[in-house]
């Protein structure tokens, strides 16, 4: 599904976020991208959906060599990743029906196909009652809920997601976790980044550690 | 295919329900494009009439063969006689000095005036349509004619239906001049409108565009924009004239009136109306193309 090799990217000031990086991620599979802050996990899921270009190395997803790809083919790589951004990106003047019609009218869903498969996302993720609210009136879990309901309404094949549980309590974060385990259960790849232990020794999954730029891989819960 | 429309006509909708929530703004914008618009169309109302009336002239070329004022009966008959036997005449008519002016005193309203001169002040005439009314053709006419006796000399109206046509030739350019410039005015207008627009509208932007957006799903919109803005200007310029036109035609009809013609601006015409409303659009569209490909270029 996910392949990177000897993938390095550099900023601007010559900042390196990530060096030589090696990684497979299969089918199916759920892994947990863990390390601290600006260890490099949102620069590597930044990669992965093409929102940004590796300086060095070649990224394959879903079959497709990102580093090879037209500009004009990188739209439709994402509309196949379903992707939570760790600032939620939500459309904060549209309520929350339209914030998860957004994808579908992008894909160019009709508007009957859209509505319905945006409820049922919202279905899934128990925000059905809240269609007609505003962004700005959902609490923190409520917000992160309806972008994970923007991320798998169009029914994704991989789900990256940037830190779900930042700033939540700890049912919210439960919760949130449940939904993603269930997704994966469901056949989806998930990828999540978190520094989050919570996140981490509920969802015992591969963890990807990331330190300053480069990979230590290994499984189980572990401490900063 | 289905679905294509059913996305356009969604954008379509949407982007409407965008320009009716923000009355004030559109209205001022059309306002001020439409207004720009009345220019060249106004331009075009006026050179339409006269072309018109250009063609009514041109359709009946007369010369028009003023005798001397002292001249006789005898010699009235020598012209006629002359006229009858020339073969390039097609049809003449006569028109004797007291019938010019009882004429002239019934188109002019100066019946009192007239009334009070101490002898008729007009010259009997011959008005004269000829086979052939090339500009050649009338030139050795009036050449010949002048030679005749008594003829004191000769008119015709091709020389200022000439001068008009010429008239309307340049003015023809400069509208086509004045229309490309204003409808880059209008363009540039509403690029501008749109590039405040996508600023204002960036996050929602690039949110669609980390989703899997294209740029051309995000131009959409304001190419609609841009052409729906375009249509309403076009409607407010058509608007403006006809009013203009109805005001100004009372006048204009008095003070023809006045030469003894009938001259009025025309209205425009179904297809001059397809072609404001059209032009207007493309010109929004074309304004949009600009305004979207030079700012979402940078975000």
């Amino acid at each position: 599904m996910i392949s990177l090799k000897q993938v390095s990217k550099r900023y601007p000031g010559n900042l390196e976020a990530l060096r030589d990086l090696n990684l497979d991620i299969s089918t199916g599979e759920a892994v947990l991208l863990t390390g601290r802050s600006g260890a490099g996990k949102t620069t590597l899921l930044k990669l992965v959906s093409a929102i940004e270009m590796p300086s060095a190395g070649e990224i394959m997803v879903n079959g497709q060599s990102i580093t090879r790809l037209r500009r004009s083919q990188i739209p439709y790589l994402r509309r196949s990743i379903g992707i939570v951004f760790q600032d939620q990106k939500l459309l904060f003047d549209s309520d929350v029906l339209t914030n998860v019609t957004l994808p579908l009218h992008i894909c160019g869903q009709s508007r009957s196909v859209a509505m319905k498969r945006a409820r049922a996302a919202l279905d899934r993720v128990g925000l059905l009652e809240r269609e007609r609210s505003l962004p700005v009136a959902l609490s923190g879990g409520e917000r992160q809920r309806l972008c994970i309901a923007r991320a798998i309404v169009n029914r994704p094949s991989l789900l990256l997601v940037d830190e779900p549980t930042a700033n939540l309590d700890p049912d919210y974060a439960k919760a949130i976790i449940d939904l993603f385990r269930s997704f994966h259960q469901a056949g989806v790849t998930v990828v999540i980044a978190t520094h989050d232990i919570e996140v981490i020794n509920r969802f015992p999954l591969r963890q990807i550690h990331l330190d300053q730029g480069r990979l230590l891989n290994h499984t189980g819960p572990t401490t900063y | 295919m289905l679905n294509w429309i059913s996305q356009h006509w969604h954008t379509f909708w949407q982007t409407l329900g965008r320009l009716v929530r923000a009355p004030i703004s559109t209205l001022l914008a059309i306002l001020v494009m439409g207004t720009t618009l009345c220019l060249p169309a106004g331009l075009y109302l006026m050179l339409h009439s006269l072309n018109r009336l250009q063609g009514v002239i041109h359709e009946n070329p007369q010369v028009t063969i003023f005798m001397k004022i002292l001249s006789n009966s005898s010699d009235i008959q020598q012209v006629n006689g002359l006229l009858n036997q020339d073969t390039e005449v097609k049809d003449y008519k006569f028109i004797p000095k007291n019938e010019a002016l009882k004429s002239l005193a019934q188109r002019s309203g100066i019946t009192d005036l007239l009334a009070g001169l101490p002898s008729n002040p007009l010259p009997d005439a011959f008005v004269v349509r000829l086979k052939n009314s090339t500009p050649e053709n009338i030139a050795y006419f009036k050449n010949s004619v002048l030679n005749w006796p008594s003829v004191d000399s000769v008119q015709y109206d091709a020389i200022w239906a000439q001068r008009l046509a010429a008239l309307i030739s340049l003015g023809r350019n400069f509208i086509i001049l004045i229309s490309v410039l204003l409808a880059f005015t209008v363009s540039v207008i509403i690029g501008n409108t749109i590039r405040l627009q996508i600023a204002s509208r960036q996050a929602e932007i690039e949110v669609s565009i980390l989703i899997g957006a294209t740029r051309r799903f995000i131009r959409r919109p304001f190419l609609y924009f841009g052409a729906l803005q375009g249509l309403a200007s076009g409607l407010i310029a058509w608007g403006i004239l006809q009013l203009c036109l109805m005001a100004i035609n009372v006048k204009i009809s008095a003070f023809s009136n006045l030469y003894g013609s009938i001259f009025i601006l025309h209205s425009f015409s179904p297809s001059a109306i397809a072609v404001l409303l059209a032009g207007s659009s493309v010109a929004g569209w074309l304004g949009a193309i600009f305004g979207t490909s030079y700012a979402i270029k940078n975000i």
